[in-house]
C-alpha cells in the first residue's frame, strides 16, 4: 500500500490550553486535529484530573513536516515557560494526502 | 420560598444545639479524611458536573423568585453597590497582596482575580441558611450573602481563565489560597461570623 509521509505532533499540555492551540493550529496551517481528556504525572507531580485547573488535554495534529515544526516551535516559545507541556514529533504515513497539507 | 426546616434555619436565632454538626461540615470531614487516607473515593465524573449545574439552576430560581416579588426600580442602587464592591474586591486585594504580602504582580494578579471571583459553592451555602430573609434588602439574610459573596473566592471558573489571563502566576499559590484555605475557613467558620456580624450590626 503506497503511503504519503506526514508528521504527527502529539501535544499533551493543561486543558486551559485547548482553545489558544486549536486556534494556533488553524492559523499554521494545519487541517485538523483530535483531542482526549488524559490524565497523568511527570517531573512536577501528578495532573489527576480530579477537577477544572487540574485536568490536562492530548492533541494530535498530522501535518507537513513544515507545518508540524512550525506549529511546535510556536508552542515551545508560546507556551512552555508558563505551562506543562509534553510534546513529541513521529513519522506518520498518510493514504489521502490531501487532507494533510 | 424555601421551607423553614431544621436544615434551611440553621442560621436562625434561637435554636437548640444540633446533636451532629452540620452535614456539609461533615461531608468536608470526609474529603479531607478520604484524602489523608489516601481513599480513592471519588464522585463520578457526570454527577460532579450535574451538581454543579443543579446549584446554578437552584440560584437562580429562587433568586428569580425573590426579584420578581420586588419592584425592580427600588433594586437599582443596591445592584449597583453590589457590582461596585464586585469591582472593588479583586483592586483590593491586589494592593494588599503586593503591599503586605509582598508577591510578584503576576502573583498577587491572579489571587486577587480569584478572590474577585465568586464562589458558587460557598455561595449556595450561605444562601441555604440566609435566603429566610429577604433578599438583597441589605436584611441580616441580604447582607450576610453580601459578605459570603466578597470572602469568597472562586476555584472552578477562575483558575482556568486566570491561567490563560496571567500565564507568569504560579497556579499553586492561588488554588491553595481559594481551595486549600478560604474555601474551607468560609464555610466552617466564615459563614457563621459573618451572619453573627450582621445580625449585631442590625441590632
Amino acid at each position: 500500500m503506497h503511503t504519503h509521509p506526514r508528521k504527527l505532533l502529539v501535544i499533551i499540555a493543561e486543558a486551559a490550553l485547548e482553545k489558544p492551540l486549536t486556534e494556533d493550529l488553524k492559523r499554521l496551517g494545519a487541517q485538523g486535529f483530535t483531542v482526549h481528556d488524559v490524565r497523568g504525572g511527570g517531573r512536577r507531580g501528578t495532573r489527576a484530573g480530579d477537577w477544572e485547573a487540574d485536568r490536562s488535554i492530548e492533541l494530535k495534529v498530522i501535518a507537513t513536516e513544515a507545518v508540524a515544526q512550525a506549529l511546535a516551535d510556536h508552542v515551545l516559545a508560546a507556551y512552555c515557560p508558563h505551562y506543562s507541556v509534553t510534546m513529541f514529533l513521529a513519522d506518520a504515513g498518510v493514504l489521502r494526502p490531501e487532507k494533510f497539507s | 420560598m424555601v421551607a423553614p426546616s431544621r436544615y434551611t434555619s440553621r442560621c436562625a436565632a434561637a435554636r437548640p444545639a444540633p446533636l451532629l454538626p452540620d452535614p456539609l461540615v461533615l461531608f468536608f470531614l470526609l474529603g479531607l479524611a478520604a484524602r489523608l487516607l489516601r481513599s480513592d473515593l471519588r464522585l463520578p465524573e457526570a454527577l460532579y458536573e450535574a451538581l454543579a449545574l443543579y446549584l446554578l439552576l437552584a440560584i437562580g430560581l429562587k433568586g428569580g423568585i425573590e426579584l420578581a416579588s420586588h419592584a425592580v426600580g427600588g433594586l437599582g442602587v443596591q445592584v449597583a453597590g453590589v457590582l461596585a464592591l464586585g469591582f472593588a474586591t479583586p483592586l483590593v486585594a491586589y494592593a494588599v497582596l503586593r503591599g503586605l504580602g509582598r508577591l510578584a504582580g503576576p502573583d498577587a494578579a491572579s489571587i486577587a482575580g480569584h478572590y474577585g471571583s465568586v464562589s458558587v459553592v460557598t455561595f449556595a451555602v450561605a444562601a441555604v441558611g440566609a435566603w429566610t430573609g429577604p433578599m438583597l434588602g441589605f436584611s441580616v439574610g441580604g447582607a450576610t450573602l453580601l459578605a459570603t459573596l466578597a470572602a469568597s473566592a472562586s476555584y472552578i471558573a477562575a483558575p482556568t481563565a486566570m491561567r490563560i489571563a496571567i500565564p507568569e502566576a504560579n497556579p499553586a499559590m492561588s488554588l491553595t489560597a481559594a481551595l486549600g484555605v478560604t474555601f474551607p475557613f468560609n464555610i466552617v467558620v466564615g459563614i457563621p461570623f459573618y451572619h453573627r456580624f450582621a445580625a449585631a450590626a442590625a441590632a
